[in-house]
């Protein structure tokens, strides 16, 4: 079994994504209604303590339960053990399963196997007790110095440990049998050691992380000192890993010690489990069960640590996400009957839209209510509306990349007549790309970082268009040069990260008009670019609508944008589109109050507020 | 030792042999096999299953036991066991003699004997290797101890003078002291591990792999060609008793000593099994009968309470499968000096065992022992004895590299060994002579000395062989021994192979007999 | 590149050479022992010191470092203390055996896992629980057990398998394939337990990231996501998981050497360190030493190729 793993981050709770997306590309995306769902179910489940959640768990107290009674039955085993482990009846020798007073049967000594078994377990909970403590002490320490202190310290440690990790494992524990005499103790002790930079890695990154928090900075600048800032402040954040950390831990101490054990290292008046396999190994032939029993015991203690960490991540640090089947297609709580009429003219057509996600409590949130929405040929809306008011989602639908989460409850989406909801990815796949194309917000994070830039484009193109690599790669070429980027066999052969976000947004569009859709869907484009590249990205796309005569569903919450580009608006609330018309009607004439209140909050050089400050509170969040 | 996995050089090997075989035999064969007179049919290649690997086959280095199978085959020894009686028999000396005191003994060799290299096996070779043994630190040195000079009187004549009798000699020559090598190769460094001898076949640097198999071809051009009807040897070191019986199964090995339970598995149209009563001896050693550290062991009828306590037929029965023989001596068995009417001296009486260490007033003493992976079966047992007597038995665990040293060192009064046999006068001198290895605090007293006096002085083995009973039955009665029983074991041979040789005889390739 | 390697591999030296240095240390109250085992039970303190002296234990432990360090430096890593063999050529010889079963072991422990764990993540529902049991199962299972089983079954009643003992590569590639069949198998059950729900998880987490949203709204077919970019991006951790399992198969193999009579790296070192053969330790302890840097090397010079952000200019 590893130790435990130190390249993950330790959690990938909806929060972390967002900073670790922030630490790639730079910038904090606004938070979308999918993370603001996993945002409240997160905070609905840490309204409940963690004994709680861990308590609601069937895995967690499925395994806590079966580790306990075997933990308790060992210390117990003084006085529930038939004899004592060393005990040997000549006459009892390789006695079968079932003799009186030998329950299990009996060892190649005479020894009895239930009796040792409940002794070996003690053992197990030693070894297990001094190699996770001591790689937690050592490691934790190590971090937490490493990862707060300068640069200095974090050199030191991050060459001491190198150096430990360079021990070849095991075998320096039989190397340097000699030394510990085989005393399973000084043996655990060692491994302890050597386990430690595992735990050492994920604290460092850990404490690293969070060093530079406003809190941390703030406990400073109060006059906290270093110690109290460390322990009070900096180990909160580490004892979820750690506790994780410590079940696998506790797994690999008892497999180690019993693989040792198994070779003969160690005292032989020790029981353990590896001790019983082995003299069971070598009666295998004869009495086959007395390897039986102590494989059995350990493996199910091996395999309930295991679960035990799995469980422990899920409680403490948020459900892991479950996988799904891959092209499924959305999840639609009842396919509607197709319902033809007045509207097939139309090229897009959303008829009483209705998403909602799951709660924590079972039931269903609905986060888009009966939305309604058309497009014709060459027009452009702008959908606006505030963070979280499910503008986005409703473009996904559409595009039928909803999360696996999301599920539609009613409504129709049509394009071109066609029901979209409903669809699998594979009969999505001819529209995608080819006649609806999507414009992502965050340009970094929606590029494949492992790729090139060049290539992703063109294998796009050729999914959609069939055509050759060679032509494919004109094409594109040709494109990135459309959209304005000077240099674009250089920009065809970087990597994402070695370009800047302006011009990642470019690709992006260029990708997404590559094949000449009809509909193109632009989520939010400019709010992830400085001010000065926003007015040339819209500039770009509002020339390519000209040039293609693309229908555009606009998403944004800025109206400044909306008053550059679109022909008509759908102003969204908490899931609701509350008013619509052309741009003039709603900039001069706005009907619903929300509209009115959007369009006063935008702040105007040249208007002098005279309203009162608005109390923080209120507003959707 | 490069290991070169060359095939060509393997059949170039094999075509010599074949091509030698031919010339000598003057017969045409088949390519596998060397005509011999005896058998009718041919002998197979052997594989024998051996629990341990030689370390060092420097003539200065050789170990006794399992490694006799591989050194024995290449180096020839001066003399030999015989198979079935366990006496000492010529074997490339032809005949030797003492002179009245035992203080010269002359060699003499047989004539055309050569090494595999072609050199003549000469007295010159003989005294050359015994001076460089006796010269060189190692495990053979401490067999010259008493050897103040060797020389060679003739071309087949050796002469070894000694400062005074060794007893243990003449049966020390049938093991590695006994060993010829060619003294050309003395500074040879291949020397320990692919020597020249005199021995009835060569290492196949081709198909051995140190440690793990070693390949024995025979060498067409030895003296003694009929004693050894394998064409070919192949010693398969296998330490772990599962995987021995699963090569046997599978037919991977065709000599194998195989655990007592496993055997009763075998199909027996398929295999032989011959099963030796007495191939070691385990028992408790009582070191310090002399009660210098430890007072308690130093009375007579705390070392009798501890014969009386030990359960002998419960732990042969019950750990080793009823395979062996109870003991209250030391002796081989198959030796001159085992008195069958001394066992039987120490029943099994453990209350008679307890009013004994009352009476001598040393109930609840607490001996320390040391416990190696040697002692592990029988440790709850002897721990259940000694408690049995009021006495406390404390196992403290010693690495194997420190098991020799701790011996020696005093720290302990008891031990429990397992060892094999050697002869009646090395195993005399180790259990009870004041330097025998087997007597590490060094007792002895005025009725042991003049038993060793008459043996030291005894040159014809033969006539002192009353004066060793005497010393078994003194030291049966003194109990400085708790000796526990004779281990024995099943040899599991097939293809025609069967197990001829005593249990302790030095494991070569004699005691393997083709056809009966 | 050149020059990072070089660097990483000046800097494997230097530890190792701490490593050796720490070992030394430890062993130096040893020489003793090892003198008497070599004598057997006919040790006197004089012929002990005597070839204490002959081999130069009698010297301070620095002293008999510095002169073990400068031969090594060389290339000559001394003989056995009881056997006289060379040192670096048996511990080569005696890995390579070992790597012939690991490496094997390895390869199919990824492709196994990998496949797993993609075909987990990527369909859900009861191929996911099917997975997470078969990673369970290879817990449970004794390993050891598997192994009698298989040779019971193979070796000695179908004769198809050998129970025991190796055939280098080099001299029959059939044979050696059949004498490491049962040993890997073992292996890469205990391998695959571990990695499957690893592969599982990065490509849980893959799957759900924008630019694999993105990609579907190009029309590229799941097939295309799934293997050619989730994959490859979940490949970096995995290749990290793999470099560590890698170093596990030695301690397990050492195990299952024992029980197959294979003359491995993990048996060799066992026995040494059983008898305290010293120049052996050094040599072996060397060899893990290095063989931990390279694979490290090699993952992270693997990293680089499947992730560019981490690439080292």
């Amino acid at each position: 079994m590893t130790a435990p793993d130190e390249t993950s981050t330790g959690s990938t709770r909806p929060g972390d994504r967002v900073a670790s997306d922030a630490v790639s590309t730079g910038r904090v995306a606004r938070p979308s209604t999918e993370l603001l769902q996993a945002v409240q179910a997160a905070e609905a489940s840490e309204r409940t303590t963690v004994l709680r959640r861990l308590l609601r768990d069937p895995q967690a107290m499925t395994t806590i339960v079966l580790l306990l009674v075997i933990l308790i039955l060992g210390l117990l085993a003084p006085i529930i053990a038939l004899h004592g482990p060393n005990e040997a009846q000549l006459s009892m020798v390789n006695a079968p399963v079932g003799t009186p007073g030998y329950p299990l049967g009996a060892d190649e000594s005479g020894r009895d196997i239930y009796s040792r078994l409940l002794y070996s377990v003690q053992t197990a909970a030693v070894s297990a007790l001094i190699g996770a403590s001591v790689a937690l002490v050592v490691g934790v320490t190590a971090g937490l110095i490493g990862g707060y202190f300068g640069r200095v310290t974090q050199g030191v440690t991050e060459w001491l440990f190198s150096l430990v990790m360079t021990f070849p494992g095991v075998l320096m524990l039989i190397v340097l049998m000699p030394v510990t005499k085989g005393a399973y103790q000084a043996t655990m002790l060692i491994f302890g050691v050597l386990l430690s930079p595992g735990i050492y890695r994920i604290v460092r990154n850990l404490v690293l992380g969070v060093k530079n928090e406003l809190y941390v900075d703030a406990a400073r600048v109060s006059g906290l000192g270093d110690l109290r800032i460390l322990g009070r402040h900096v180990l909160f954040v580490v004892r979820g890993p750690i506790i994780i950390a410590a079940a696998f831990l506790c797994g690999s101490a008892i497999a180690v010690q019993s693989g040792l054990a198994f070779l003969g290292v160690g005292s032989l008046q020790v029981p353990s489990f590896g001790a019983m396999i082995s003299s069971g190994f070598r009666n295998l032939y004869i009495v086959p069960t007395q390897f039986l029993w102590p494989s059995l015991s350990l493996g199910i203690i091996t395999a309930s640590l295991v679960l035990l960490g799995n469980a422990l991540r899920d409680v403490l640090e948020g459900s892991q996400p479950k996988p799904a089947k891959v092209g499924a297609g959305q999840r639609v709580l009842a396919p509607e009957a197709a319902d033809g009429g007045a509207y097939d003219s139309r090229l897009l057509d959303i008829q009483d839209l209705s998403i909602a996600y799951p709660d924590p409590n079972g039931g269903l949130n609905e986060v888009v209510r009966g939305v309604s929405l058309d497009l014709d040929k060459g027009q452009i809306l702008g959908l606006v509306g505030e963070s979280g008011s499910g503008k986005s989602q409703t473009a996904f639908a559409t595009l039928g990349v909803l999360p696996n989460e999301a599920m539609i409850v009613g409504g129709s989406i049509r394009f071109a007549g066609r029901e979209l909801i409903g669809l699998t990815d594979a009969q999505m796949a001819p529209l995608r790309g080819k006649e609806i194309a999507y414009i992502p917000q965050e340009p970094m994070s929606n590029l494949d970082p492992s790729y090139r830039v060049g290539s992703q484009l063109v294998q796009g193109v050729r999914a959609t268009l069939g055509i050759s690599q060679r032509e494919a790669r004109e094409r594109v070429l040709a494109l990135l040069a459309r959209v304005g980027i000077a240099d674009p066999q250089r920009t065809f052969d970087s990597y994402p990260h070695q370009i800047s976000g302006g011009m990642a947004q470019r690709v992006l569009i260029a990708g997404a008009v590559a094949s000449r859709p009809r509909l193109l869907i632009a989520d939010e484009p400019t709010t992830a670019l400085d001010v000065t590249v926003q007015a040339e990205i819209l500039d770009l796309l509002r020339d390519l609508q000209a040039e293609l005569d693309m229908a555009v569903l606009l998403v944004t919450h800025n109206f400044g944008v909306v008053a550059d580009i679109c022909d008509r608006i759908a102003v969204m609330q908490s899931g609701r589109i509350v008013e619509t018309g052309t741009v003039e009607e709603i900039f001069r004439d706005p009907q619903h109050e929300y509209t009115m209140m959007l369009l006063g909050s935008i702040l105007d050089e040249n208007v002098v507020r005279t309203d009162a400050p608005v109390d923080a509170a209120g507003g959707k969040s | 030792m490069s290991i070169t996995h060359s095939r060509r050089l393997r059949t170039v090997v094999t075509a010599a042999a074949v091509a030698a075989a031919l010339l000598l035999t003057g017969c045409s064969g088949t390519a596998e096999t060397s005509k011999t007179e005896g058998p009718a049919k041919t002998a197979p290649a052997i594989s024998i299953a051996s629990t341990s690997a030689p370390n060092s086959l420097d003539p200065a280095q050789l170990v006794d036991g399992a490694q006799v199978f591989v050194w024995g085959s290449i180096y020839d020894t001066l003399l030999a066991r015989d198979p079935k009686t366990a006496e000492v028999i010529p074997n490339a000396a032809e005949s030797w003699k003492y002179n009245a005191e035992g203080t010269e003994l002359t060699f003499t060799l047989h004539k055309g004997m050569t090494f595999s290299n072609g050199h003549a096996v000469n007295a010159d070779a003989v005294a050359k290797t015994m001076l460089r043994t006796k010269s060189t630190p190692g495990i053979v040195q401490p067999k010259y101890a008493q050897v103040t000079d060797v020389t060679a009187v003739d071309d087949l004549t050796v002469k070894v003078t000694f400062s005074k009798f060794d007893p243990q000699f003449i049966f020390n020559m049938s093991l590695g002291a006994g060993a010829i090598a060619d003294p050309a190769t003395f500074s040879d460094p291949a020397l320990a591990t692919n020597p020249v001898g005199s021995g009835p076949y060569t290492l196949d640097t081709a198909g051995t792999v140190a440690g793990t198999t070693y390949v024995l071809k025979k060498r067409a051009d030895y003296w003694n060609s009929k004693a050894f009807p394998y064409p070919t040897a192949t010693i398969r070191v296998l330490a772990d008793a599962t995987a021995v019986f699963n090569a046997v199964q599978a037919g991977e090995v065709n000599a194998a000593s195989v655990q007592q339970q496993l055997v009763g598995q075998l199909d027996k149209s398929k295999f032989t099994v011959t099963e030796l009563k007495a191939q070691a001896i385990g028992f408790l050693n009582i070191m310090d009968r002399g009660g210098q550290k430890f007072p308690a062991l130093g009375d007579q009828r705390v070392r009798q309470a501890i014969n009386y306590a030990i359960d002998r037929q419960g732990i042969l029965k019950g750990i080793y499968a009823g395979v062996g023989l109870v003991t209250d001596q030391v002796f081989n068995p198959a030796g001159a000096v085992n008195d069958k009417s001394l066992d039987g001296t120490y029943p099994y009486d453990p209350k008679k065992g307890k009013k004994l260490v009352e009476e001598a007033g040393y109930a609840g003493e607490t001996f320390k022992i040391p416990s190696t992976f040697l002692t592990t079966q029988v440790e709850p047992t002897l721990t259940q004895a000694f408690a049995d007597i009021g006495l406390k038995l404390e196992w403290v665990p010693v690495p194997p590299q420190q098991a020799q040293s701790v011996l020696q060192s005093g720290e302990y009064g008891l031990t429990f060994q397992l060892t094999g046999y050697n002869s009646d006068p090395a195993d005399a001198f180790y259990h009870f002579d004041p330097n025998g290895y087997g007597n590490p605090f060094h007792y002895t007293n005025d009725t042991l000395k003049g038993f060793f006096d008459k043996i030291d002085s005894t040159v014809n083995f033969k006539d002192v062989v009353p004066t060793y009973k005497k010393l078994n039955e003194y030291a049966v009665e003194q109990a400085y021994e708790a000796p526990v029983l004779f281990i024995g074991g099943n040899w599991v041979t097939s293809d025609g192979i069967k197990y001829i040789a005593y249990g302790g005889a030095p494991l070569t390739l004699r005691n393997f007999a083709f056809n009966g | 590149m050149l020059i990072y390697i070089l660097r990483r591999l000046g800097t494997g030296v230097v530890l190792a050479l701490l490593v050796t240095l720490i070992t030394f240390l430890l062993l130096g109250t040893s020489f003793e022992d090892v003198a008497r085992t070599i004598l057997g039970p006919s040790a006197t303190p004089q012929t002990v010191a005597g070839i204490m002296s002959a081999k130069g234990w009698d010297r301070p432990v620095l002293v008999q470092y510095a002169d073990w360090l400068w031969h090594a430096l060389r290339g000559d890593f001394g003989v056995s203390v009881y056997t006289s063999l060379p040192v670096a050529p048996s511990v080569l010889q005696r890995a390579a055996v070992t790597l012939s079963m690991i490496i094997p072991a390895l390869l199919l422990t990824a492709v196994i896992a990998v496949s797993l764990g993609v075909w987990a993540a990527s369909r859900g529902g009861v191929a996911d629980r099917i997975a997470q049991g078969i990673s369970l199962l290879g817990y449970l299972i004794p390993g050891l057990l598997l192994a009698i089983a298989l040779v019971v079954l193979f070796a000695v009643q179908l004769k198809w398998l050998p129970a025991t003992g190796f055939t280098p590569i080099t001299e029959d590639p059939g044979k050696w394939a059949r004498s490491i069949a049962i040993p890997v198998i073992v292996l890469t059950i205990g391998g695959v337990a571990n990695m499957a729900a690893q592969v599982r998880g990065r490509m849980i987490d893959e799957l759900r990231r924008d630019y694999v949203r993105t990609l579907r709204t190009r029309g590229i077919s799941s097939r295309s996501i799934v293997l050619g970019h989730a994959l490859r991006n979940a490949g970096s951790p995995a290749l990290t998981v793999m470099s560590l399992e890698f170093i596990q198969m030695f301690g397990a193999a050492l195990i299952i050497e024992n029980v197959f009579a294979l003359p491995g790296y993990g048996s060799y070192a066992f026995n040494a360190s059983l008898q305290g053969d010293i120049p052996v330790i050094l040599g072996v302890t060397v060899f893990g030493v290095f063989l931990v840097i390279i694979v490290n090397l090699i993952t992270d010079i693997a990293n680089g190729w499947l992730n560019p952000k981490a690439r080292v200019r």
